[in-house]
């Protein structure tokens, strides 16, 4: 059953990633070229799994279910989606540039739905925090980020590290913005991912034990 | 002297004896298997209504704890069901009447069970394993196994889209109620889910709307 809603659910993905039209833009920041600190991953290299209870919608369909994130090492972190109904979703180491799937139920074996999981899940957590390079300081709207390149791409996150946008190099459309409820320590207790170009959120909440 | 050993001894006596009560007797090659074909069939049609509690319980290789989910499951001859999950979250799975319908996180979306083939193939099996009543499915092969206390049925996929989703699944059902207790998927990693069901209330008056999800 959950299959069937996952197939939906996920062609709804493609086919929001298949829409274009013009995002926000991000032209009129200025840099003054300051180096801003690069940041660093927000799931710390342990034995921890972090547990994060994850709510999915898009075009009014949700799915939920918890995400598991565990750091092998320095270079790979594991995600494995379990549907609240105990079905696994999928199961994908994500590497620095790119991301292995062990796992991806059918409906799920499509290359950009995987894509836009993994790329969520890596740049949310900053799990690739050495590849942001270019660090500066610039304001936009009368506030001020730090802009990263990210492999051709753009990560702008505000100062105080609490919300983070995504942008295309094309004309550095947003393509979405990620807002976090820090506690005192790492890793967050809430992150959530609202795309910008389609409709698709992404909602982790932290599971204590 | 005597003392310090003797509560060893006695810890060791009963940690041993423990594990010989918690060890369940091994399974054979069913000897009966036609007469418990027909034994569950009667209980099957005798069958029209059944209120149950289920544990979910979903091992990970990776993780030392198991994912814990608790509900309560209802089901109506003949083919309505629904999953509903209390703990840790809410959740609904319903099947009524060849329609999903799921209340995920407060919303409800709602499908049309036959219009896929795999999803149709689960819900019956869905269907058939609360039943009981397996025996005409094509989708999989069946090995029927026995111990003191239970049947135990292990079912291999056969179709390769079963195949891509699923290894196998067991059902172990009661010898003496003929209701299954206990199923179990296992998936090509070797993940396991484990459903299992308690406080059994059968033939209780159930209406249709209990089936509704709003």
């Amino acid at each position: 059953m959950n299959l069937w809603l996952n197939k939906f659910v996920f062609g709804l993905f493609i086919l929001g990633l298949s829409s274009c039209h013009i995002g926000k833009n991000f032209s009129k920041m200025k840099t003054n070229g300051e180096v801003a600190l690069i940041p660093s991953s927000l799931l710390p290299l342990s034995d921890t799994i972090y547990k994060y209870r994850t709510v999915v919608n898009t075009y009014g369909k949700t799915i939920s279910g918890i995400l598991l994130l565990k750091p092998q090492d320095v270079d790979t972190l594991k995600a494995t989606f379990v549907s609240t109904a105990g079905l696994k979703l999928f199961d994908m180491c994500i590497l620095k540039d790119t991301f292995i799937v062990v796992y991806a139920t059918p409906m799920l074996e499509r290359f950009e739905t995987l894509k836009t999981l993994a790329t969520s899940i890596n740049i949310a957590s900053f799990w690739s925090a050495s590849k942001y390079t270019n660090p500066r300081k610039g304001r936009y709207k009368n506030q001020d980020w730090n802009l990263y390149n990210y492999s051709g791409d753009y990560i702008v996150t505000t100062a105080d590290g609490l919300i983070l946008k995504y942008l295309y190099s094309k004309k550095l459309k947003e393509k979405f913005t990620v807002k976090y409820v820090l506690d005192n320590e790492c890793p967050p207790t809430k992150i959530d991912i609202d795309y910008t170009r389609f409709d698709l959120t992404i909602s982790l909440e932290k599971i204590i034990d | 002297m005597i003392h310090k050993y003797f509560k060893y001894i006695i810890a060791s006596i009963y940690i041993i004896g423990s594990a010989f009560v918690m060890q369940e007797s091994p399974y054979t090659s069913m000897k009966e298997v036609e007469t418990f074909k027909a034994n569950m069939k009667k209980v099957s049609q005798a069958t029209t209504s059944m209120k149950c509690d289920f544990v979910q319980e979903k091992t990970i290789s990776f993780m030392k704890d198991k994912m814990i989910s608790k509900g309560k499951l209802t089901y109506k001859k003949p083919d309505m069901l629904k999953f509903e999950y209390h703990t840790p979250f809410q959740y609904i799975m319903v099947l009524n009447k060849g329609k999903v319908i799921i209340k995920d996180n407060g919303t409800t979306s709602k499908f049309d069970a036959n219009s896929n083939k795999l999803f149709k193939t689960i819900n019956e099996m869905l269907l058939s394993t609360v039943q009981g009543n397996v025996f005409g499915t094509t989708d999989f092969s069946i090995v029927y196994k026995e111990n003191e206390s239970n049947y135990l049925l292990e079912m291999t996929p056969i179709n390769d889209q079963l195949k891509s989703v699923m290894k196998g699944m067991k059902l172990y059902i009661d010898k003496k109620s003929y209701q299954v207790n206990t199923a179990e998927m296992i998936e090509n990693s070797g993940d396991k889910t484990l459903f299992k069901y308690s406080n059994r209330q059968l033939n209780s008056v159930i209406p249709d709307n209990e089936f509704v999800v709003k």
